[in-house]
């Protein structure tokens, strides 16, 4: 039984709905220690996520993007805004790594839990704060939720078709992209306290991060141009489109890279005539004629299966690909060999298959090596093992309600 | 400890201090990758291709649109504060000097195809034989085994196969990818961390090893949602333009307010007065809060836009929203809204996000400066460290700047060896 890439490390997790939980699930995934910590009357948001109505027998266990997001983590309560919870949470701070949110910045200051405090009981942790904005700036305090940062990073105004609206991104990008930046943020931190006993505090911005990846700032800085929404359109190869295939709403993706490639398009297709005309030779006369081009493309695919087509032009080394639904991953056969999707099977959802680990370690597999945490699940683990609390203490401190198994909703007492 | 010298002859700080990367990369993934470790303190040297360099100098923006393999903007945003020399590693001589590189670095980052490494006699299982501690991170479309392993694939390949396209267009046309090349960086970000998971497991055992990533995989993670919701409901989410995906008919309406629940009635991109904004009420509260914004407090007991029915007056509702949209800019309507805690955002473009208040405020964007690009603003910090700042410094280096340096100074070669290196196309 082989290690696991970060089996010493503890970290207390206060994260909730997306962003968040996406990394700390990547540092669970490798082996972390990571603790869910919730309260009774503060559950994870994300608990009800999914479609389970309040009627099932306890929704908030059932919610299968909750259960795919908090895998390999263990999950305790305790109320942080009473003092004996307080203390109580100081203590396992004490015997920790890492404490890490995504909360609005004021929540965590507001529980007297800010890193000046927390240094206090363990002078070398590490403190990650992860909203929407980051702790300053004139946007601080603005609500944060992922689709507003689509927007404000740039990314919604470049999606779309040529000469159409800004169009929804699919999904809130600056949520798992700020998770995978905490994570690497973390590590960092660790890796530096390794060489020199100190820890830190961060901040990461999920409208920081997303806004790296836009390349078009860089244009803009150079030559004052302004990216503009060019569909499935490539700035320098043509074509490059999202064709129809056999089937409803079925489509293949296919770029042709150079003048090289187009001839070879040709000959996959049998040479029609269309592939011989001069005016697409070059790639200046293909981009010029995209459109037409674009029509006897698809005037060939949608005679045949978006795989096949795939199979076809791949051979001949040009990139295409089918346009699968995030559910036909489940299916495609490269993604099944890989091994992506491991089976995981949960005491109220069942067993279902999890996007599994992102990437693979040659001497440190990693795998999902239990669900989420139920409720409170961890309890009696983190207080009575870690912290040596005796089960008197555990049953005043749930009569007192500063820790339980089931979580307080509002409309639901 | 022999703390490096960071590409400007100072000494590096950072929490990457110790660390010594070699950059194998092209493009976006392996270079993006390396910057974050360069940017977090490690030394990174990059090494490139004799006479054309990574292909990111072809690629644009050039100033003024001329081509130049020193003034690719794409290039100098991606590989600042980077060592550069050239080794041709289908030579023998290459190899060799290859090899005497791997031996002393830490982190090895390319992005190839699979076979290519292999075919340079420079795959892992080698590489290791000369550094037993080597990490190497290999970024690739596919990953480094299964059926698709040696297709080509650029961003929008990925984004069809990855179930990123599927999910983003108008109803009734063609999927389209995200703008940009979203995935790329995705991919190197996710590398930088994957690299450094396995950096924290070697400080503690001393054992390298080999990363595989796979571009494919890492867009299938960001689509978790729709996934674990297609088991969940059997169900594919439909492309609905500027608005969240359409629901399935009343699946959570009765569940408790502050309970995470999209789509709902109101998570869309609409126009304004002067562009376009986001609403993005995602929590039943910020729904009411947006109809007394608005002046429309009879929306809330209106049956159309309840939770379980909202997606079939769609229409409706945007044209209601729209009438109030127009009259005000997009920083007014942000403003309001925020005051009201409904959230919302301002839809910028790339010229308002360079100059954006929240950015500019937090020294986000850095100026640096470069031999033949001049001083240019670029995105900075991903994100802020009390103790090890973000290091952003010089610009991106010349093609072959330090061959000198590091192999003279560095791994011993002579002046003779170095020219007839160069004679022989080596370096």
């Amino acid at each position: 039984m082989s290690d696991l890439p970060l089996q010493n490390i503890r970290i207390i997790d206060h994260t909730i709905a997306w962003a968040g939980p996406q990394g700390t699930h990547l540092l669970a995934d490798m082996g972390a220690e990571v603790i869910k910590v919730e309260a009774c009357n503060r559950p994870d948001i994300m608990r009800g996520g999914g479609r389970r109505a309040k009627k099932a027998d306890k929704f908030w266990e059932r919610g299968a993007w909750f259960i795919q997001l908090n895998r390999n983590k263990l999950g305790i309560t305790v109320d942080l805004g009473k003092q004996e919870g307080k203390e109580l949470y100081l203590k396992l701070v004490a015997v920790s790594d890492v404490v890490w949110d995504n909360f609005t910045p004021r929540v965590m200051p507001n529980l007297g839990l800010d890193y000046e405090e927390l240094r206090k009981v363990k002078p070398d942790i590490i403190v990650l704060h992860q909203p929407g904005y980051g702790t300053s700036g004139p946007y601080r305090d603005a609500p944060a939720f992922g689709d507003c940062i689509n927007a404000f990073s740039g990314l919604d105004d470049i999606t779309g078709y040529p000469g159409g609206r800004p169009l929804r991104p699919g999904i809130a990008y600056g949520d798992p992209t700020s998770g995978f930046a905490a994570a690497l943020a973390i590590l960092a931190a660790l890796h530096y306290r390794s060489l020199t006993g100190k820890g830190q505090l961060i901040d990461v911005s999920h409208f920081e991060i997303s806004s790296k990846a836009m390349d078009g700032l860089i244009e803009y800085a150079m030559n004052g141009r302004v990216q503009e929404r060019m569909g499935n359109r490539d700035a320098t190869m043509a074509p490059q489109g999202c064709y129809p295939c056999r089937g409803d709403d079925k489509w293949v993706v296919i770029t042709i890279a150079d003048d090289r490639e187009w001839k070879k398009f040709g000959r996959v297709l049998g040479n029609p005539e269309w592939t011989q005309d001069p005016r697409f030779a070059t790639v200046e006369g293909r981009r010029q004629h995209h459109d037409e081009l674009d029509r006897l493309i698809a005037s060939y695919t949608s005679s045949h299966d978006r795989y096949e087509m795939m199979s076809l032009l791949q051979k001949a080394g040009i990139a295409a690909a089918p346009v699968l639904y995030p559910g036909e991953l489940l299916t495609d056969t490269h993604f099944v060999q890989r091994g992506f999707f491991e089976e995981s099977t949960h005491p109220y959802a069942g067993t279902q298959l999890l996007p599994g680990m992102l990437y693979k370690m040659s001497h440190t597999p990693c795998r999902i090596r239990f669900p989420a945490p139920l409720f409170g699940e961890h309890n009696r683990y983190v207080y009575n093992e870690i912290l040596d609390l005796s089960e008197d203490d555990i049953e005043q401190l749930t009569r007192a309600e500063i820790i339980g198994d089931k979580p307080r909703f509002a409309g639901l007492e | 400890m022999n703390i490096p010298k960071g590409s400007n002859g100072d000494m590096k700080s950072g929490a990457l201090f110790d660390l010594k990367v070699i950059d194998l990369g092209h493009f976006i993934a392996g270079p993006y990758c390396a910057s974050l470790l360069a940017g977090l303190g490690a030394e990174v040297i990059k090494v490139e291709q004799p006479g054309t360099g990574d292909g990111a100098r072809s690629m644009g923006p050039f100033p003024g649109d001329e081509p130049h393999i020193e003034k690719s903007g794409l290039f100098n945003y991606l590989n600042q504060d980077k060592k550069s020399i050239t080794l041709n590693l289908k030579s023998e001589a290459g190899k060799n000097a290859f090899r005497k590189l791997v031996a002393e670095a830490d982190v090895l980052i390319e992005n190839f195809e699979p076979r290519v490494m292999p075919s340079l006699g420079l795959a892992y299982e080698t590489l290791r034989e000369v550094n037993p501690s080597l990490l190497m991170t290999s970024i690739s479309n596919f990953g480094q085994n299964g059926p698709y392993r040696d297709y080509k694939g650029y961003e929008i390949t990925l984004s069809a196969l990855g179930g990123v396209q599927a999910e983003i267009g108008e109803p009734d046309r063609e999927p389209i990818k995200l703008g940009g090349q979203q995935l790329q960086f995705q991919a190197g970000l996710t590398a930088a961390f994957a690299t450094m998971s396995a950096v924290c497991y070697r400080d503690v055992t001393d054992i390298g090893q080999h990363i595989d990533l796979a571009i494919v995989e890492i867009a299938a993670t960001l689509k978790g949602a729709p996934i674990m919701m297609y088991q969940e409901m059997e169900h594919h989410r439909v492309r609905n333009g500027a608005r969240i995906w359409q629901a399935q008919r009343g699946a959570t309406d009765d569940l408790p307010p502050q309970v995470y629940r999209i789509p709902g009635p109101c998570i869309v991109i609409l126009p304004c007065k002067d562009g376009y904004v986001c609403v993005d009420t995602e929590l039943p509260p910020q729904w009411l809060a947006l109809c007394d914004m608005i002046g429309r407090p009879e929306l809330k007991e209106d049956s159309r836009f309840s939770w379980a029915t909202h997606h079939e007056h769609a229409d409706e509702l945007d044209a209601i929203l729209i009438d109030y949209l127009k009259t005000k800019t997009q920083q007014e309507l942000f403003e309001e809204a925020s005051a009201w805690r409904v959230p919302s955002a301002v839809v910028n473009n790339m010229a308002q996000l360079f100059h954006d208040p929240q950015h500019r405020a937090r020294g986000f964007f850095v100026q640096v400066e470069h031999p033949a690009l001049g001083k240019m603003d670029y995105p900075g910090h991903p994100f802020i460290m009390s103790e090890t700042p973000w290091q952003q410094v010089s610009g991106a280096p010349l093609l072959g700047e330090h061959n000198k340096e590091v192999l003279i100074e560095r791994l011993g070669y002579s002046e003779q060896e170095l020219a007839a290196m160069a004679k022989d196309g080596v370096i």
